[in-house]
């Protein structure tokens, strides 16, 4: 409480300053539908909780999932104390939700959801340390605003969703997976601390150099999807995208190098790239940051950084002269491949994207990344409906080349394109359900050789099975990710290629046996592949598998569980899906 | 059931507890080796770079057949005069070879030669005695998409169920006698089409424009076709099993014949074992042989069902009006002189019911269903799911039907005195008995009884053998034919 006052007194004296100047720089969030909110009568409230309780009808962001809570939105700490200590009396379940941006039911429960977003989104002053650039913000904190807020001082989230909804908060329970992610690790690695309330009734900050028990909870918060309490505020990093770091001006811009792989795609070598790009890059991403905060390098990281010059100077001798400025400099901010179902067949596109100082914009032609394009939109509603047509214009659309875009376009891509789609849907009394579902499957260890056999394998069966169940995912994309410590995420100790499958539907009141088995199919095979479902999307497993791939993890969360929620009262209908809780 | 399986997974969760360690990855239990080079999968053949850059699917079939004929004239007729051989013989049908497959799985092609083509079941001429060497296919397709593709050669027209389905899916050894005599004579086509089915084939089009056909199954004449085909299963996304699979369909086509360009016969009409029922050549009052040939505006439309409502067990049927204007040339006059123009036209109809047994006996899995087009299917090398080998027996029953009329002066030009009826009326029944050792072994046998009432009489201007014999009263020709099938 003490720490959002503080926080509150200093954007009161100073920052706010500085946020009407960002605002000023950056536009609006465009409009919005969130996801359909209905109000509904007859709540059914605490007893002893002296807050507003409504009862509405929540839905996931698949608009597939919903539930019918009772809603409580609290305006402090002990609000959230109030109403866990008064759950667990009367047995009753809490659920903890941030923007509803969740593909599955991860915010969602039929008893009680405690929303997040409105009293505490507050963002804190830009600070810098010995370690870097990093900020504090409120659970409730919408990602499009923290955004509109740190970039005119040139600097970004390491990780960033592309859900301009989702809290800083939200997306650290999920520990979300980014196009950056490759680069600068999932979004847990960015978090250096949060305030949390658990509802045994203590409350109090976790950082990341915690160590035992303390250390454990951090590591079991980040992507457990609210089970051990409430977080309430985040501090996390902040990278550099531009020049003079820290300086109001100008926000940055995007480069993109999109480098077209038609059909029969050489998925070994295209892997191996990806993967031997993300690794190069993410050293140099380690070593430039630690020198932006003028930290002192260790001898290991100095004999690093002389190496990583030396590739340089390499990968510089082989660029053609008249090559642009932008395209020499051999460091990324964000490495994928998305790709597409073309005919029987797959396209891809290796993307190779890193934030520039501001310049005059060369748009992707499908103007995918414009925030205000409608090109996009039109074509997320056109996946259901006219697969044949979205994958012609995707192949036109998205070719090979460099461009230079808009931050919020590209930052929030999805949320620009899908946001508006659905609020077109809305419109016409329809409803857009999308979701995508994301597979790691192991791509060889940090340090030794790549294997890519697990990901061409699950690639020949991902192709096999929407065939035979005739279906066309939207689109496909891939990252290699590196293992990390955080207990419920999908690459825990493990380094994968990451999958993201996506799908789309119209007025469904749950997504077609088609998707739902092809989906189910392709998590069996990610487990005998020895990969894992991620928990951070939509998940359509089977029990046994999840079991398999996830269950010395869960033991150990229901083990935290027991001390600080004793009475298990945070509950959602995703783990009780899931695990069968 | 639900409980047992709770229990099951209770049980596992608790091993999971008592053995609840660090948090570690799945083990790796799939085979991993690449997929191969070379191999065999859903009863194809095929060869491939190890991107797929290219994949080649070679094929081959060899039929070995045997035709016996029953009825009056049968034992009596020379092959000249009946234009078939109708003795009981063995003899070679089929000696085909294609070489199928994909280019960066967006460009497939397939081209192939028959070496024993018979061009009267084959094509649609009077005279089988020749076998020849013809294209069997030789089309190339782009695919965009599911709802789009292009498909560019020489293929089977997108017209009628029955000329869609490959032959060696069809229960009967050869297209029935509508079909292959009167609705779309030879089918193979050259031209230019595109096709695109919505999901799970709730509908399926094609559309195409055609440059040249063949009635003897090698030589070309040149002409304008548009032909189109719809299909639509208005059931497939519901959980009826019994409605889920029915298809219905329209086709139609429409083109012009020039003089100049076209000077081939108009298609006989012949029986599956190569009788021509109905000739494209008569001989006039005047002693000269005319031949009848395909002139000005031809049109037909018609309409399709097919409804597999049981496991293993299917009725098809179609029936399609047919118009084709026509004109009269005398033998060896054909490009320069036309005595009379006339025209054909009626119905053409059939229907079939066949069921596979053992699978509604539940006593083998179902075998995949035919498909419904002559294309190659992408072929995914990854196995998914079980696919059960084509096995079994399936038999089936057959009515088939043309009920036309021919008059060759409706449309100028004298009316020839010699012409005694201007009715073609036949009906096929048959019965099909087939097993299937694997998709790579067929033994057949078929029985067709082919019917024309009223034939040798101004009541009905088709023919069978018996009538060729002048003293006759006959009405019918019986054929037995058997086949055994080697292909991949």
């Amino acid at each position: 409480m003490t720490d959002i006052s503080r926080r509150e007194l200093l954007l009161g004296l100073g920052v706010t300053a500085l946020g009407t100047a960002c605002r000023a720089a950056l536009p609006d969030c465009p409009v919005c539908t969130r996801v359909k909110t209905i109000t509904l009568d007859a709540p059914h409230p605490l007893d002893n909780v002296a807050l507003v309780a409504e009862r509405c009808q929540l839905f996931a962001f698949d608009e597939i999932h919903t539930e019918k809570p009772t809603v409580y939105t609290p305006t402090s700490i002990e609000d959230i104390k109030s109403i866990f200590r008064e759950a667990g009396k009367q047995g009753r379940r809490v659920t903890v939700r941030g923007g509803g941006q969740s593909l599955d039911a991860q915010s969602l429960n039929d008893d009680l959801v405690m929303m997040m977003s409105d009293k505490f989104s507050d963002i804190g002053c830009i600070e810098r340390d010995d370690k870097g650039f990093f900020i504090t913000t409120g659970a409730g904190a919408k990602w499009w605003n923290v955004v509109k807020h740190v970039a005119p001082y040139g600097l970004m989230p390491p990780s960033l969703a592309t859900a301009g909804w989702a809290t800083v908060a939200g997306t650290m329970s999920a520990d979300c997976v980014s196009r950056m992610s490759p680069i600068v690790g999932k979004e847990g690695q960015q978090i250096r601390a949060f305030h949390i309330v658990h509802p045994n009734g203590v409350d109090g900050w976790y950082c990341r150099e915690d160590k035992d028990e303390k250390g454990r909870v951090f590591k079991a918060v980040i992507g457990s999807f609210g089970a051990l309490g409430a977080v309430t505020q985040v501090k996390f990093d902040l990278m550099v995208a531009r020049t003079n770091p820290g300086v109001f001006g100008d926000p940055p811009c995007v480069f993109t190098r999109s480098t077209r792989h038609g059909n029969a795609i050489d998925w070994d070598t295209t892997l191996r790239t990806l993967q031997s790009k993300t690794k190069l890059n993410g050293d140099r991403f380690k070593v430039n940051r630690a020198a932006h905060v003028g930290a002192k390098l260790s001898k290991s990281e100095l004999q690093k950084k002389k190496q990583l010059s030396a590739d340089a100077e390499h990968t510089e001798a082989h660029v053609a002269d008249d090559t642009p400025e932008l395209a020499r400099t051999p460091e990324w901010s964000a490495l994928s491949i998305v790709s597409f179902v073309n005919g029987q067949s797959m396209s891809a596109n290796v993307l190779e994207q890193r934030y520039v100082d501001s310049q005059p914009l060369r748009r992707l032609y499908s103007d995918m990344y414009d925030a205000d394009a409608r090109f996009p939109s039109g074509a997320e509603l056109q996946i259901p409906l006219l697969p044949t047509l979205t994958e012609l214009g995707i192949e036109l659309g998205f070719p090979e080349g460099e461009f230079v875009d808009e931050l919020l376009g590209w930052s929030f891509f999805l949320h620009n394109s899908l946001n508006p789609a659905k609020a077109a849907a809305h419109r016409c009394g329809e409803r857009l359900s999308f979701t995508q579902q994301t597979f790691a499957l192991p791509a060889g260890g940090d340090d030794g050789p790549v294997d890519t056999r697990p990901a061409q394998r699950f690639i020949e069966l991902l192709m096999a099975r929407v065939h035979e169940a005739d279906i066309r995912p939207g689109d496909i994309d891939f990252l290699y990710v590196p293992g990390d410590e955080f207990l419920m995420s999908g690459s825990y100790r493990l380094t994968a290629f990451v999958i993201t499958v996506s799908f789309a539907e119209m007025n469904r009141p749950a997504f077609t046996p088609e998707i739902t088995e092809t989906l189910r199919a392709l998590s069996h095979d990610c487990r005998t592949l020895g990969g894992r479902v991620h928990l951070v999307k939509g998940v359509v497993a089977d029990p046994a598998d999840l079991r398999v791939m996830y269950g010395d993890a869960a033991v150990k969360l229901r083990d935290m569980k027991k001390t600080y929620d004793p009475m298990n009262i945070l509950r959602n209908d995703f783990f009780e899906r899931v695990f069968n809780a | 059931m639900r409980t047992a399986t709770f229990a099951v997974l209770g049980v596992l969760s608790t091993t999971a507890l008592a053995s609840a360690a660090d948090p570690v990855a799945p083990p790796t239990t799939a085979d991993l080796d690449p997929l191969p080079p070379a191999g065999i999968k859903d009863g194809l053949v095929y060869l491939r770079e190890q991107n797929d850059v290219f994949r080649l699917y070679p094929h081959a079939q060899v039929d070995l057949d045997a035709h016996a004929f029953y009825g009056v004239g049968t034992d009596t007729l020379t092959a000249q005069q009946a234009g078939t051989d109708l003795e009981t013989r063995f003899f070679l049908r089929h000696a085909r070879l294609d070489l199928a497959g994909e280019l960066i799985q967006r460009i497939f092609f397939d081209a192939g030669a028959e070496f024993v083509s018979n061009p009267a079941i084959d094509g649609a001429r009077a005279n089988s005695l020749d076998t020849k060497i013809a294209i069997s296919d030789a089309w190339v397709k782009l695919d965009a998409g599911r709802s789009l593709n292009v498909t560019l050669g020489v293929f089977q027209a997108p017209f009628s169920q029955e000329n869609r389905t490959m032959a060696g899916d069809l229960a009967m050894l050869e297209r029935n006698v509508a079909t292959r005599g009167f609705i779309t004579p030879n089918g193979k086509v050259l031209g230019l089409a595109l096709g695109g089915s919505g999901q799970h084939d709730v509908a399926r089009w094609d559309l195409g424009v055609f440059g040249a056909d063949t009635t003897n199954t090698i030589d070309y004449e040149p002409h304008f076709d548009a032909i189109g085909r719809a299909t639509f299963k208005p059931f497939v996304n519901t959980s009826s099993d019994v409605l889920r699979d029915l298809q219905l369909g329209l086709s139609a086509r429409v083109g012009t014949r020039h003089p100049r360009d076209v000077t081939g016969d108009a298609p006989a009409i012949t029986t599956g074992q190569g009788f021509a029922m109905w000739r494209p050549t008569h001989v006039d009052a005047a002693g000269q042989v005319m031949h009848v040939i395909p002139s000005s505006t031809q049109w037909a439309a018609g309409a399709e069902v097919r409804w597999p409502f049981c496991r293993g067990l299917a009725l098809r049927g179609e029936g399609y009006w047919v118009s084709r204007n026509t004109r009269e040339s005398p033998e060896g006059q054909q490009s320069a002189f036309t005595s009379r123009l006339g025209q054909m036209s009626g119905v053409g109809w059939s229907a079939e019911l066949s069921a596979w047994p053992f699978q509604m006996a539940n006593l083998i899995a179902p075998v995949t269903p035919p498909r419904s087009s002559p294309h190659a299917d992408h072929l995914e090398l990854a196995r998914t799911t079980f696919s059960p080998e084509r096995r079994g027996i399936e038999v089936a029953i057959l009515a088939a039907g043309i009920n036309a009329t021919y008059d060759g002066a409706s449309r100028g030009g004298p009316i020839d005195p010699s012409v005694g009826s201007t009715t073609i009326a036949i009906y096929q029944i048959g019965g099909a008995f087939n097993y299937w050792h694997s998709s790579h072994l067929r033994l057949s046998i078929n029985a067709n009884a082919y019917l024309t009432p009223g034939s040798g009489t101004s009541d009905n201007a088709a023919i069978v053998p018996g009538t060729l014999i002048t003293t006759a009263d006959e009405h019918r020709v019986v054929e037995i034919g058997a086949r055994t099938s080697v292909m991949f």
